[in-house]
């Protein structure tokens, strides 16, 4: 059938409200598809426009090792083919930030590998300096005023130090940056999570009670925000002293679950109990299921997105698989 | 079909001004309230630079795409019809053939009716979402430019996304 030639810009209005995985397969449309799927005006469209596009990703733990899979709204859960990373029970995932998730571990020789799960592309982050150190934990973010992206990682060293290092990802390079993390709190290293950019870790302070700990990204400062008391559902506004909580949903009381992993559209979100195990709690049925027969121990929500070429280094990460 | 309703109920009500759209593909005209075509950016540009005759003319958008727009139009411009009631309205006009579709996109462009843009857009994208990418060329009317070699390559960077698919 003969077609008018749509305009570019409703060409980009239609196929930015794909899921990325469709995509990555119109990318053989056409060379003049190809380039306007790949420019970042559409990527951040795509990115915005997230009907298509809330993913969990779920770390689980099998006995004697550990998956990572992708579990889109519609499509089915696919496991990531991550071998390259070794064993896998220990991983963080940090982030997300724009559709990327952090990969690393705590501990010594921690090595960092950014990955976008929707394009199963991955990043590796060159050694850090306190690579040999302990890594406390880390977080992936967004630099508002530069546009950057960085990872920083904080820890200590031997003799007793504390070290705070940040990766630029537009230089390449690792940098040591002259501040302390709060010495009175302990992070849950799985619960860092981040938003508008900044990073947050939940944890407890010796003094007593919890809280949760801010980094900006933008000015590279740590900042302590009070914590709303029960198991509900907040949001949070604001940052840094601005901060205020809004409940929007009183869970439970749920007996034996403890800590809440992610969310799915369908209004029903994941769980951790006490014994390790995952349950889902569906919101509008109040009804909780076990999901699958494994231990879960991370999921992180994140809206998918298509990232520039320049970003991922798939080759080397697959050199990284051969080693 | 674009009866407006006839007697006004609130006598102090002002009189409602109609517009004549006229299809200029197959001569069709439509007369509609104003206010229903002022959903039209294009449209109220038109009027409001006072550059809209007794009839105003749309060109390349045929009288059958016309009156989906006119209906969608109408539809918004009822102040007492509920968000649910919209989407299902919306939902009825969409649930069309995808060239069908092309064009309504097309002709909400060109009248600047941004509700409609986005929910016709959203609806081409779940038509096509599932298509080999190859149907995808014969809708869009796009010319494969690709040598084998250089497809297959392109193809190779995530093979993973054709699973199931030509």
């Amino acid at each position: 059938m003969a077609m008018e030639k749509l305009p570019e810009e409703l060409l980009m209005e239609i196929l930015s409200r794909l899921p990325v995985k469709h995509l990555l397969r119109f990318r053989s449309v056409s060379k003049y598809w190809f380039p306007l799927i790949q420019n970042p005006s559409f990527i951040s469209l795509n990115h915005n426009r997230a009907q298509n596009n809330h993913c969990l990703l779920v770390k689980r733990l099998l006995h004697g090792g550990g998956v990572l899979s992708l579990a889109p709204n519609e499509d089915p859960i696919n496991d990531l083919d991550i071998s390259f990373m070794g064993d896998i029970r220990a991983l963080q995932l940090l982030g997300p930030c724009n559709g990327v998730i952090c990969l690393t571990r705590h501990g010594f020789h921690s090595a960092i590998v950014l990955c976008n799960p929707s394009m199963r592309e991955f990043r590796v982050v060159p050694q850090p300096p306190s690579y040999e150190e302990y890594m406390n934990t880390g977080g992936y973010g967004f630099d508002c005023v530069t546009n950057g992206y960085k990872v920083v990682r904080f820890g200590i060293t031997n003799p007793y130090e504390q070290y705070v290092e940040i990766y630029d990802l537009s230089t390449d390079s690792w940098r040591e940056v002259d501040i302390v993390a709060p010495s009175d709190f302990v992070c849950n290293p799985l619960s860092c999570t981040s938003w508008n950019g900044d990073i947050y870790w939940y944890g407890f302070c010796y003094s007593g009670g919890q809280a949760i700990i801010g980094f900006s990204m933008t000015y590279e400062v740590f900042d302590e925000m009070p914590v709303p008391e029960g198991f509900d559902i907040w949001v949070m506004n604001g940052c840094g002293v601005e901060v205020s909580w809004t409940k929007i949903f009183t869970v439970g009381p749920l007996v034996g679950l403890d800590r809440p992993l992610g969310f799915r559209d369908n209004g029903e979100f994941f769980l951790d109990s006490g014994d390790g195990r995952m349950r889902s709690y569906n919101i509008g049925t109040r009804e909780i299921k076990g999901v699958s027969s494994v231990w879960p121990s991370s999921i992180i929500g994140f809206t998918s997105s298509s990232i520039p070429r320049e970003f991922s280094f798939s080759e080397e990460a697959l050199n990284m698989k051969k080693k | 079909m674009a009866s407006a309703p006839e007697n006004e109920k609130n006598a102090s009500a002002p009189e409602k001004k109609t517009l004549t759209l006229k299809s200029m593909i197959n001569n069709e005209e439509f007369v509609v309230d104003e206010h229903v075509a002022l959903q039209s950016v294009t449209i109220k540009n038109m009027v409001d630079s006072d550059c809209a005759g007794d009839v105003i003319p749309v060109p390349t958008i045929s009288g059958e795409i016309l009156a989906l727009v006119i209906e969608y139009c109408k539809n918004h411009a009822n102040p007492s019809a509920s968000e649910d009631d919209l989407k299902k309205a919306d939902a009825g006009i969409v649930a069309k053939d995808i060239y069908t579709l092309i064009d309504l996109v097309l002709a909400a462009n060109f009248l600047d009716i941004k509700g409609l843009l986005e929910v016709t857009s959203q609806k081409i994208a779940d038509s096509i979402k599932d298509l080999p990418h190859q149907d995808v060329r014969e809708i869009f009317g796009v010319e494969n430019d690709y040598t084998p070699e250089e497809e297959a390559a392109v193809r190779a960077e995530h093979d993973w996304a054709f699973e199931g698919f030509p």
